[in-house]
């Protein structure tokens, strides 16, 4: 759950959560970019089908094509963290 | 696609689906983000539940090189931000994929390249998304080798899979696309040995081919602007076989549809474009109802859609399944025109909500799938 909670009610905040993953979510499924300033981006990667082993049986596996979401800080963020800690 | 989603576009996206006021959704966000970088900054991860983890880990110091000038430079120890996403952000991320499952091969099996066109055994599934996307990008990969004299031809098949790549028919037509563009490269590679001679006879070659494929697609439109009905009994067989089957479609109907003769193929392209034109008004209404509600399978309304729609998961495909397993067979090889009662979720006590419901619902599929292995 969020550390803390400010201005508004806690329902709202989670709901407005849920909104935003679902958002986020329709546009990297679009492959789309979605930027949050200062903060840094979410873009969509895409993994193409691929042998695998399964780690404890030790099978092959075909898995799938599929699309993954992934976080790319901006410089900003990245001084900061550098700096606070 | 490939577009940059600003802050208030985001904000009015979850304002649309909240219905709460736009700018609040913006604040919201902003007081978020600065929340986290501020988190981050302190040190803390930060968990947002249902969405994802911004995770601090530390990282040693390592040798670099300064891009701008060449020299070495040394990185010193420093935190790096990973975000992990929640399931759910994952799973609707991967929503065009969200079908396929991880499935065990025979140990001997390995990916070469043909896989990429025709897949083999149990394993991936096509559906009309992403690979038709894929797919398409092979075509125009394959179009800007090809050469240029048969231009005209190519764009009409082109246009055709991006006008409708919403609808499982791209597919078929991405086959067409393929298959045509295939046998133009083969009939390229084989003309090119007689390019050397003259390339009067290269020309004449193209020609042909470019007329003989018009003159086919002008024949289907022909067929069916005189209405199609006294071949609808000859071509449902083709049709049900090759160019409508519900998501996901085997993989052997992609396999086939490319080992076909061209002219085959637009008849049942043509044809599809019409009948899912006239079966779409058809769409039942979406509402939960405690009343049985019937829908038709179509070229475009698959056992999933219908789950998806009034089950709001797609998963949920194999109760619509059993409901009317006496007149259903192979799940993928429903004729289209069939009427199915989508049964209450409450008839089986199932709730969407619930991931053991789901899962549950998944084995029942795949149990469904081995009895027709």
């Amino acid at each position: 759950m969020l550390s803390r909670r400010l201005d508004i009610s806690v329902d709202t905040v989670g709901q407005l959560i849920e909104a935003m993953s679902a958002s986020v979510g329709r546009c990297a499924a679009a492959l789309d970019v979605v930027a949050v300033p200062s903060f840094g981006f979410f873009e969509s990667r895409r993994r193409s089908e691929r042998l695998a082993v399964h780690p404890s049986t030790g099978r092959k596996l075909l898995v799938p094509p599929r699309i993954t979401i992934a976080f790319r800080p901006s410089a900003i963020l990245k001084q900061k963290v550098k700096d606070g800690e | 696609m490939e577009n940059k989603i600003t802050l208030p576009r985001l904000a009015a996206m979850m304002a649309e689906a909240t219905g709460k006021p736009r700018r609040l959704c913006e604040d919201f966000l902003r007081e978020l983000f600065a929340l986290s970088a501020e988190s981050l900054s302190a040190g803390e991860n930060v968990k947002i539940k249902g969405f994802g983890t911004f995770k601090l880990s530390p990282v040693d110091a390592r040798k670099s090189v300064n891009v701008a000038t060449g020299d070495d430079i040394r990185l010193e120890p420093h935190m790096k931000i990973t975000f992990i996403a929640s399931k759910e952000l994952a799973a609707s991320v991967n929503a065009p994929f969200e079908m396929f499952e991880s499935v065990e091969v025979a140990d001997t099996f390995s990916i070469s390249a043909d896989t990429a066109s025709a897949q083999p055994g149990p394993p991936v599934e096509e559906v009309a998304g992403e690979p038709s996307v894929e797919k398409k990008a092979v075509i125009e990969e394959k179009a800007v080798i090809v050469d240029k004299p048969v231009a005209d031809e190519r764009p009409i098949a082109e246009k055709q899979s991006v006008v409708s790549e919403e609808t499982p028919v791209a597919e078929e037509r991405v086959a067409i696309g393929e298959s045509v563009s295939d046998s133009r490269s083969d009939s390229f590679e084989e003309l090119d040995a007689d390019e050397v001679p003259g390339k009067r006879g290269f020309r004449f070659g193209w020609g042909f081919f470019a007329g003989f494929i018009s003159a086919v697609l002008i024949g289907g439109v022909v067929v069916y602007l005189f209405g199609f009905t006294s071949l609808l009994d000859r071509q449902a067989p083709q049709e049900a076989a090759s160019a409508s089957e519900p998501a996901p479609v085997a993989v052997a109907a992609g396999a086939d549809t490319v080992a076909k003769p061209v002219g085959c193929d637009s008849l049942a392209a043509v044809a599809p474009i019409a009948t899912s034109d006239s079966v779409s008004g058809e769409m039942v209404g979406t509402q939960a109802s405690d009343q049985p509600v019937y829908d038709t399978i179509s070229h475009t309304r698959y056992l999933t859609t219908m789950a998806k729609e009034h089950y709001g998961n797609f998963n949920l495909w194999p109760y619509i399944y059993k409901e009317n397993e006496k007149i259903l067979g192979h799940p993928d090889r429903i004729r289209p025109g069939t009427r199915v009662v989508v049964p209450p979720l409450s008839k089986y006590g199932v709730d969407p909500a619930n991931p053991a419901h789901i899962r549950k619902a998944k084995q029942m599929g795949t149990e469904i799938y081995s009895r027709y292995k």
